[in-house]
């Protein structure tokens, strides 16, 4: 097939624009659960996070496409300095982030390489770089360097695993606090980078459960049954019931009216009990539904397979969301 | 059943050109001493006007005329009224081929639709392909007759039906097959002339980017409308959410908790009535985000193909039919086993269906019996045995004059069971008994035997031999040509004996 190739390089600001949503996310995802909602691009800062206290984290993202440039270094710590001095106000943390290896243009080259640092924790020489620089800009003197931090991590090359990689690893520890699969992660970040690139999103302010609800729906969206269904259910049905019911499955649960419904049904036996009894409650009352589902089946067996199908869709999103909830202290 | 007249002019010719005709109740020789006068084509426009699917002849095409026909049956008179597709039965107005059915089921007083679909060949020998068919095969033009069928219909409505619709099915699928492989068939020729076309131009004919682009297209509609019906489905759940809500919290509903605190229902307090809600919400936001960036590329794919000047131009019809049906993934080979496998299915039930026809069906011995009876007066009762199985029995090894009465006995065996299963006598279309090979004599004595068994049936034979008139009711249509010429007020209309 002629093809008409189409160039994956993209222009510097275009890449400047992606790595500032990746440490929008990677500083959001190191805080999640005191955060209370993000804004890219804010009214100071490239990322501004708010925090349950109402303090907010100040970061400035500079980034460079090729990591062996070294030419403008000290220009943009200049320019991150010069723009996170304007922050005085509610200040939690004033950020510098990156992924320059060497952001500080430090005689130690490795000192700061995919890191987390305090500005208490800096090398001295390089302390007094930062000193020298914020000396030099006009509200250097109000500069909090008690609450400075250099974060640098990676995020280079033309393959999207390998640039993303650092940020997957950040989605994956979040997940492993969840009931989510680390297989949801590839996703779960795709979902994230477009909700983060959009442009109605860049200037806005996200709440937490903005950015987090997406990813339930990735989660739920892309949720397995088999499994569950073939441990509730002995008819083997599977396959047919979602070839002749899949959008049905799917729709059920996001009528809210029926997703109370079987949740309220599901915690008045097990709410005091506590612990995951999904299986046992579909097991033991399904039959409670047939009445409103025999309209549109009339096969016993379709009728069993359906009805299970969206009581675990159902159930298992509530599961998803509690959990995703929980870990985030939502 | 009675087919009292007959009415009928070219919709664009005057009034005083319609032709008029009654019938007797008996026999009705439509006679001309020459060939090519339009005896035969007479009898085919009676069956046309009677909505079968009757071919135009040479000289005639039928969907130019306006046909009013007047029968009687059971005691009820139908006025049936065609104009080409449309057909009127007693001003109920029917769509013609599809509800052929239907008018058939009406005017012949059967729901068996195995009956009605074979009746044409029980009752109407036409003059070519007619005087060949005795158990299967072509009535006229594709109506088709087989005697299983018919024998099924007999026995009633609803016999065998399960294998009665797997066979239809497997008939419908070898069908499209059969096309398929003609297409693919057509494909492979055409790949090879234009790869070779395309190896002296030095470029490649199919699958060019434009293509590529439109197949993007296609593909991006496609998700698009996806994405738009869930669109819909979650704005549809939130204005029920809202509602919902609003009626819940309008009953100003508190409840008491475990601490003895009070709790107004609201959507705030309603367990997973948020979390859902704003599910949808955030759903709804990402589905538009999604869909806004699937109109952008859209429309870039239309930008990049409206770039391209030469996009197929100069390309004929024959030229874009050619490429895309190049772009159809199809394998000629694997249509080839299908066809196989559906055409060995297909003979497997026709078998069942066979011997579902012959067993326990009294219809089918005693249709039997009436074949050997005739069989035997005409004297060629030794090309047959005496048992079911001749039914359907492929007597083609017979040959001449003795097929000729073969298709004579068998045919006239049909519609004298087919009247006694309808409990009325059905009427009988004779075209060109004599036949190439036939003598006088033994038309004499074809018609002698439908004086005697079919005396109450009306019989519409057209022959060019002075069939004897016995009775005072025969008639006879003499044609002299200019019935189908058109009538302008200067030529002489056709004169009725």
């Amino acid at each position: 097939m002629a093809e008409k190739k189409r160039s994956r390089q993209s222009t510097a600001s275009a890449f400047g624009w992606v790595f500032q949503s990746s440490a929008g996310l990677y500083l959001l995802l190191d805080c999640i659960e005191t955060a209370t909602s993000i804004k890219m691009e804010g009214k100071r800062e490239d990322i501004e996070i708010t925090l349950d206290d109402n303090t907010i984290i100040y970061a400035q993202a500079k980034s460079v496409e090729n990591i062996n440039d070294r030419t403008n270094n000290r220009a943009k710590l200049k320019r991150a300095l010069e723009s996170l001095s304007d922050c005085t106000e509610s200040v939690k943390k004033l950020i510098y982030i990156s992924n320059i290896i060497n952001p500080l243009d430090s005689s130690t080259h490795q000192q700061y390489v995919y890191s987390r640092t305090p500005f208490s924790s800096f090398l001295d020489a390089d302390k007094v770089t930062v000193n020298d620089i914020l000396s030099d800009i006009e509200n250097g003197a109000d500069f909090q360097t008690a609450k400075f931090e250099l974060v640098t991590f990676k995020f280079c090359g033309e393959d999207d695993n390998q640039r993303y990689g650092e940020v997957l690893n950040k989605t994956k520890e979040f997940l492993a606090k969840t009931v989510v699969s680390e297989s949801k992660a590839q996703a779960i970040l795709t979902e994230w980078k477009a909700l983060l690139m959009n442009n109605n999103a860049q200037r806005a302010s996200m709440s937490k459960a903005e950015v987090l609800f997406p990813l339930i729906l990735v989660t739920i969206e892309h949720q397995d049954l088999e499994a569950k269904y073939n441990e509730v259910c002995k008819l083997g049905m599977y396959d047919e019931a979602m070839q002749k019911y899949a959008d049905f499955i799917r729709n059920a649960p996001n009528k809210t009216e029926y997703f109370i419904r079987v949740c309220g049904h599901y915690d008045k036996k097990y709410l005091k009990i506590g612990g995951d009894h999904i299986n046992e409650f579909v097991q033991n009352n399904w039959r409670d539904y047939i009445e409103e589902y025999s309209v549109i089946e009339k096969s016993e067996d379709f009728l069993e397979s359906l009805i299970k199908l969206i009581m675990l869709a159902t159930l298992l999103k509530r599961r998803t969301i509690g959990s995703i909830k929980g870990a985030a202290k939502l | 059943m009675i087919i009292k007249k007959i009415s009928f002019k070219r919709k664009n010719e005057p009034e005083f050109a319609l032709r008029s005709f009654e019938f007797a109740s008996h026999f009705n020789y439509i006679y001309s001493a020459k060939n090519s006068t339009g005896k035969s084509t007479f009898l085919r426009l009676l069956l046309y006007a009677l909505g079968f699917s009757i071919p135009n002849t040479r000289k005639v095409k039928f969907d130019e005329f306006s046909i009013e026909t007047q029968v009687e049956n059971k005691e009820k008179t139908f006025v049936i009224r065609r104009e080409n597709k449309k057909i009127w039965v007693n001003d109920s107005e029917l769509i013609l081929p599809t509800d052929a059915e239907v008018v058939h089921s009406i005017v012949f007083d059967s729901e068996s639709f195995d009956l009605i679909d074979n009746i044409l060949g029980a009752i109407y020998i036409d003059q070519d392909l007619g005087w060949t068919l005795l158990n299967r095969g072509t009535v006229i033009g594709r109506i088709k007759f087989y005697v299983e069928e018919f024998l099924h219909g007999l026995k009633g409505k609803d016999c065998d039906i399960d294998i009665k619709v797997s066979l239809r099915k497997i008939d419908d699928e070898l069908e499209k097959y059969r096309q398929m492989k003609a297409v693919a068939e057509y494909k492979e020729q055409a790949i090879v002339a234009t790869s070779e076309a395309a190896i002296e131009k030095g470029e490649i004919a199919f699958d060019t980017p434009s293509e590529a682009l439109i197949n993007e297209r296609r593909e991006l509609l496609w998700q698009k409308q996806s994405i738009e019906k869930r669109i819909r489905f979650l704005e549809k759940t939130l204005a029920d959410d809202k509602k919902f809500v609003e009626w819940l919290e309008s009953h100003n509903i508190i409840v008491k908790g475990s601490n003895g605190e009070l709790i107004p229902v609201t959507q705030e307090t309603i367990e997973n009535f948020s979390d859902n809600n704003e599910l949808n919400k955030i759903e709804v936001r990402r589905e538009q985000i999604a869909l806004k960036k699937l109109l952008e590329a859209i429309a870039a794919i239309d930008v990049e193909v409206s770039e391209q000047p030469m996009f197929f131009t100069g390309e004929t019809v024959l030229e874009t039919f050619e490429r895309r049906i190049a772009d159809i993934p199809l394998d000629l080979a694997a249509v080839e086993k299908t066809i196989k496998r559906l055409t060995k299915d297909q003979k497997k039930l026709r078998e069942k269906l066979k011997e579902s026809a012959i067993t326990q069906n009294k219809w089918a011995t005693r249709l039997s019996k009436y074949i050997f009876t005739y069989a035997q007066e005409l004297g060629i009762s030794e090309y047959i045995e005496k048992n079911d199985c001749f039914l359907f029995k492929d007597l083609k090894s017979i040959s001449g004059a003795i097929y000729h009465k073969m298709v004579f006995v068998f045919r006239i065996s049909y519609a004298r069971i087919l009247s006694e299963n309808l409990k009325y006598k059905t009427p009988l279309f004779i075209d060109s008994p004599h036949g190439r090979e036939i003598e006088k004599q033994a038309v004499d004595q074809m018609i002698e035997v439908l004086e005697r068994d079919f005396a109450e049936h009306q019989i519409f034979v057209a022959s060019i031999f002075d069939i004897q008139k016995t009775r005072k009711d025969n008639k006879v249509i003499e044609m002299n040509g200019k019935l189908f010429d058109i009538k302008s007020g200067q030529m002489t209309l056709f004169d009725d004996e």
